[in-house]
């Protein structure tokens, strides 16, 4: 049974949509808004047309006329408009809309960005709201989304921060996300056996193949759930930091955060390579101190002397 | 009378009046509500919560002329109502297909009513198969969406001053909301990261500003995030980061070199944050001027001292 609350959020939207048709069939109505057909006829007949303002004579009610399967509303001058989005639901649909947009590379005289615009122009925020989810080269993006919609595997030339290499590897695209306005592919890796994330912007080349991939049955012969890759599984480090270069841990996931009586941070967080540790190390700069780098075995002077000798400022040459 | 029945009388009754009405007046109005007055409260707390949770801004002002003051309640049709943005069937299913697409926070089924329901059965979900997460939080950008569109000052505290600001565009970049506006106490336009801000955001009575002609930067990136005198500042590149530079670069501040590499030219107005966002791409990226710049980089590197 649906409440009289959500019925009361269907009936403000649906009353001034019907209006605006000049009328509509009654299983459009029940379609468009979610509403049991049997329900809405009996909201529409029992409850709308006994709504109005006092003395409540007919000339003061909404009227409904319900003649076969049609349903033409007039007198509803209240609810003539619908609801303002809220601004939540404005910039929820505003990044929802323009995401999808840069994803499938759509025209800019499609459906979406036609639906946007409008959108956009009946907000008033044609030029005050900017959203750009995860700007990117739109080239790889809408072939890597077909490729995983076909089930299809694709080649890519890929850059691999950790090992500081390019590979060509051969992926099974299943899934994507955007965090902290990078977009990733999520699939099984032939190349690692093994299921990976990779980052599009590092992904130099994709190549199209006609290899499938579907995912193995289980004995009921329903899909086996994927084993994916869990941030659970990496190793941890701990490292201190001082409190002010907390921002350098924005958008990363972290187990534990403590701070000092010296008011020194102390993280405690999953670690992906070696190579992204020294680079962790250098981005929080002075005052960082390893406190447990688990199972990497680098030296902290390292990426230092590494970047000095960069900079033609190696301390080790000037010895 | 029915629950529903009085929820859609209640709203009509806060829409149809230009002043507020008080509780006694609605219990009037509407009939329906319980005899008792206790029960009467209770029922009629629970509607006006009913409506709230809907997105119903009920505002609660004096009943004019009432000594002790009574309280009225009032809904403003302009603030109730939004413009019909007029979507064809087809542009509906778009954007029904992108909110099935996209996975976004707060994104409701009541959202889509409030554009004309679902045009089509199942729309947005088939034939889809990827899904994409993409966890926005809009909160504080709501707010500072509704001070935009009414021109509200807003107050809040920012790197440990407290800002009074003209607010006239919100983006979405890179992760985060930022908002851009003319800053009073700083006299000049300035854009502020929204999760930056320090405590609450205060938001003064609506028309309280004349929008200027200068709206603010659209694009908000970190070194520019900064009230420092502008620095013209050159980075190399190496070639395996340089598609996840150009995210960030306009084609005209990036020259190519023979080896895959680009030299890249901007303008540093914040040089901490400057050093942050070459420090993104580790060996792959070297300060090349002006020496005060390339100094700054050799100086955090050398008082870098882990244990």
């Amino acid at each position: 049974m649906i409440s009289a609350k959500d019925r009361m959020a269907r009936l403000v939207a649906a009353i001034p949509w019907i209006v605006a048709q000049d009328g509509a069939p009654v299983d459009e109505i029940a379609e468009r808004f979610d509403y049991p057909r049997d329900l809405l006829l009996a909201d529409l007949q029992d409850v709308v047309f006994f709504v109005g303002v006092p003395p409540y004579t007919p000339d003061t009610l909404i009227e409904v006329i319900i003649d076969e399967d049609m349903v033409w509303i007039s007198y509803a001058d209240w609810f003539a408009r619908p609801m303002k989005l809220s601004g939540g639901e404005l910039l929820t649909l505003l990044t929802a809309g323009e995401t999808a947009l840069s994803f499938d590379n759509q025209d800019e005289a499609g459906a979406l960005a036609r639906g946007l615009a409008k959108l956009r122009l009946a907000t008033g925020t044609s030029d005050t709201i900017d959203v750009q989810l995860g700007s990117i080269d739109r080239t790889f993006l809408p072939v890597l989304r077909s490729a995983a919609d076909a089930r299809l595997c694709v080649d890519i030339d890929y850059y691999s921060f950790a090992s500081n290499s390019q590979t060509t590897r051969r992926i099974e695209p299943d899934r994507f996300f955007v965090a902290d306005g990078n977009w990733y592919v999520g699939g099984y890796c032939h190349v690692a056996a093994g299921e990976r994330l990779f980052r599009v912007d590092r992904i130099h080349s994709v190549g199209e193949t006609s290899q499938t991939f579907s995912q193995p049955l289980q004995e009921d012969g329903a899909a086996e759930p994927r084993r994916k890759f869990s941030i659970d599984e990496a190793p941890r480090v701990t490292i201190a930091l001082p409190s002010h270069r907390m921002r350098v841990l924005d958008g990363l996931p972290f187990d534990e955060l403590a701070a000092d009586k010296n008011g020194e941070l102390v993280v405690s967080l999953p670690v992906s390579s070696a190579r992204w540790l020294e680079q962790l190390v250098l981005r929080i700069g002075p005052g960082v101190r390893l406190v447990n780098a688990g199972e990497f075995d680098i030296d902290p002077a390292d990426p230092r002397e590494r970047m000095l000798s960069r900079y033609g400022a190696s301390e080790a040459s000037q010895e | 009378m029915n629950k529903l029945e009085r929820l859609l009388k209640l709203l009509t009754a806060l829409l149809d009046t230009t002043i507020p009405v008080s509780a006694e007046d609605l219990r009037r109005r509407i009939g329906g509500y319980p005899d008792r007055d206790e029960s009467f409260r209770r029922t009629f707390e629970r509607d006006k919560d009913d409506l709230r949770q809907m997105g119903v801004d009920i505002r609660v002002v004096a009943v004019p002329g009432t000594e002790p003051v009574v309280d009225g309640y009032i809904v403003d049709q302009e603030a109730y109502a939004g413009q019909d943005p007029g979507l064809e069937a087809d542009e509906l299913a778009a954007l029904h297909l992108a909110a099935a697409l996209v996975r976004v926070e707060q994104l409701s089924t009541d959202t889509l009513w409030k554009l004309g329901g679902t045009p089509e059965s199942g729309v947005g979900t088939e034939g889809t198969g990827v899904l994409v997460d993409a966890a926005v939080e809009t909160d504080l950008a709501g707010v500072f969406y509704e001070a935009i569109s009414a021109r509200c000052l807003a107050t809040f505290g920012y790197g440990d001053i407290d800002r009074v600001l003209e607010p006239s565009r919100l983006s979405f970049a890179r992760g985060r909301w930022y908002v851009s506006g003319f800053d009073q106490r700083r006299d000049a336009v300035r854009v502020f990261r929204l999760d930056r801000i320090s405590g609450d955001v205060e938001l003064g009575p609506p028309g309280a500003f004349e929008p200027r002609s200068t709206r603010g930067p659209q694009v908000t990136r970190s070194w520019e995030l900064g009230d420092d005198e502008p620095v013209i500042s050159t980075v190399q590149i190496e070639a395996p980061m340089v598609a996840a530079a150009r995210i960030q670069l306009d084609p005209e501040e990036v020259e190519e070199q023979a080896d895959g590499s680009i030299v890249v030219t901007i303008e540093v107005r914040n040089p901490a944050m400057f050093r942050d966002w070459v420090l993104e791409f580790y060996d792959n990226a070297v300060v090349l001027g002006p020496p005060s710049m390339r100094q700054m980089m050799i100086d955090w590197f050398r008082e870098t001292v882990p244990t």
